[in-house]
């Protein structure tokens, strides 16, 4: 995709998006409702037509193509199965329409029903299906005539979480055993980080970050990058960047980190976010010098681990813990940053640090002028072969 | 939607004027210019009740915009179709006003010919009471057919309107 862009009358939902989506790569556009991701996947299919830029499949220009004529298959959201036919003639329709063979028709079939274990319900009609195998029949239908490109258009969000958690798992392993080039769309951040090779997070029509789902999660380039990914949501805290006799310090409401090892002395104080993880927040009620007072407000049980909401001055900071239960409510318990897993933001919202064990990234002199130039049109995505949608 | 009678003295005036007064196709244009803007009315909510997912995974699947129409579309709305067509048969079938302003012998309707028996002298009944059962025959017989979709299509009509 180049430059792609879409107006709805004076709304712009998608602006100059553009990316290359490799060989059997599974990418997933990601982001919150109306960021522009089914708009994007439906420019795709060709359903909606770019205001501006192109779509090209294998090198292709298909911006003007009709969507018969591309060579993709869609799943949408609601299945979208035809009502008045059964499972065999919804699986078949695809191949019929092209004027296949009857015989070939048949054996395709076949094999995409015992592929998606549907074979005995290929004489149901829809409303006489679950869920569940609807789902794999709206796959069926679109796997059967084998095209270069999988859109699927949140194929789980109709499902109950159990089924979702086990249909994930079976389009993963679906999909790296047929190897097509697959563009995801969910505003699950769950879906997203397992089963995708690479994000991209929209927000109001344009990319904010793309990368592998370690990378996004590891390494967010802006706040609502960080927000967004991972349950539960990163922590953020306010807090001043100030250096004092040659330390450099975030100062917050009610606490004082020394990041000088981290972070290089600022030219100017400014106010920064703090953002931290809950898995790299450490609490104990044992008092611990140099680890930050707080009062433990909620602890939320997960089974084998627990969210510790810990108050520290007017904010919350989530931890995980293994040792505190919710008899902690109300008692006091001191909690420790994990340094080298600190991110911090500047106050336009973008990464001044973001910090893996094996990596430092780090940018001086925070300004409110210095950061506005993350480039949101496109992250370079590695190639896996030269075939690829762009 | 103003009241038929306001327009039958225009209209006379124009069928006159245009040769069409007492002729059968006078009758059909008179018809389908009643009709078909109901009939459109009636079908919309049918067409609209059809998710554009369907319709969209057709295009993707291979077929035009008219291979839409005609493999989807219109077996999806076929209820709606059967619907509509019965309540614009009824209401050409039973027309009085329209039959009796627009016609004299040539293009007389089933409705004024029943309503003719009523005589100078005495309504002539048992012709009037058979004439009656001829006519209903044909939409009994419709009917028949389509009477479930009938309940629907109304249903459909009055919540969508």
């Amino acid at each position: 995709m180049e430059g792609l862009t879409k107006f709805f009358g004076a709304v712009k939902a998608v602006d100059h998006v553009s990316l290359t989506v490799h060989d059997r790569q599974f990418l997933t556009l990601l982001g919150p409702s109306g960021c522009g991701k089914t708009t994007i996947l439906r420019m795709v299919a060709g359903l909606e037509t770019p205001t501006e830029g192109n779509v090209y499949i294998d090198g292709k220009d298909v911006t003007a193509t009709e969507p018969r004529q591309r060579d993709v298959a869609v799943v949408f959201q609601s299945y979208a199965l035809y009502p008045h036919m059964t499972v065999r003639q919804n699986i078949s329709f695809p191949l019929r329409m092209r004027k296949y063979p009857k015989d070939e028709v048949d054996v395709r079939v076949k094999r995409t029903a015992e592929l998606l274990q549907i074979t005995e319900l290929l004489d149901r009609k829809p409303k006489e299906l679950s869920g569940g195998q609807q789902q794999r029949v709206a796959l069926g239908r679109a796997l059967v005539r084998e095209p270069k490109v999988f859109l699927m258009d949140e194929p789980l969000s109709n499902l109950d979480a159990k089924l979702r958690v086990h249909m994930r798992m079976e389009l993963k392993s679906l999909q790296r055993r047929i190897g097509i080039t697959t563009i995801y769309v969910t505003h699950d951040q769950v879906e997203a980080l397992t089963m995708s090779d690479t994000i991209v997070l929209l927000e109001s029509g344009h990319i904010l970050q793309a990368g592998t789902p370690g990378e996004v999660y590891h390494r967010p380039l802006n706040l609502f990058v960080a927000g967004f990914v991972g349950t539960p949501p990163m922590n953020f805290l306010k807090c001043r960047l100030q250096t004092r006799d040659a330390t450099t310090t975030l100062k917050g409401g009610a606490f004082e980190i020394d990041v000088s090892e981290i972070l290089r002395p600022p030219e100017a104080e400014a106010d920064v976010t703090l953002g931290i993880r809950s898995e790299d927040v450490k609490v104990t009620e044992t008092r611990t010098p140099g680890w930050i007072e707080g009062e433990v407000y909620v602890v939320e049980p997960l089974g084998s681990e627990a969210i510790a909401n810990i108050k520290v001055g007017k904010e919350i900071v989530k931890a995980k813990t293994t040792t505190l239960t919710e008899d902690a409510t109300g008692k006091k318990a001191w909690i420790y940053f994990n340094r080298s897993k600190m991110h911090i933001f500047s106050q336009d919202g973008n990464v001044i640090l973001a910090r893996t064990e094996s990596e430092f990234t780090h940018r001086n002199q925070p300004s409110t002028s210095d950061f506005s130039t993350i480039d949101r049109r496109q992250e370079p995505i590695k190639p896996r072969s030269t075939r690829s949608l762009r | 939607m103003l009241p038929e009678m306001l327009f039958i003295v225009p209209l006379y005036v124009l069928y006159q004027s245009l040769h069409l007064y007492d002729t059968l196709w006078g009758m059909v244009i008179i018809y389908q210019i009643y009709g078909v803007p109901f009939s459109t009315w009636i079908l919309k909510s049918f067409i609209q009740d059809i998710p554009k997912e369907i319709e969209e995974s057709g295009l993707v699947d291979g077929l035009s915009s008219f291979g839409v129409l005609r493999r989807i579309t219109l077996p999806l709305a076929a209820t709606g179709l059967a619907a509509t067509a019965a309540l614009a048969f009824i209401s050409v079938w039973i027309d009085l006003l329209f039959a009796l302003s627009f016609t004299f012998t040539d293009a007389k309707m089933v409705s004024v010919a029943i309503a003719s028996f009523k005589g100078y002298a005495a309504p002539q009944w048992p012709l009037m009471a058979a004439g009656s059962i001829l006519a209903i025959l044909p939409q009994a017989v419709f009917f028949i057919f389509v009477q479930k979709y009938i309940v629907r299509g109304l249903t459909f009509g009055a919540l969508k309107a």
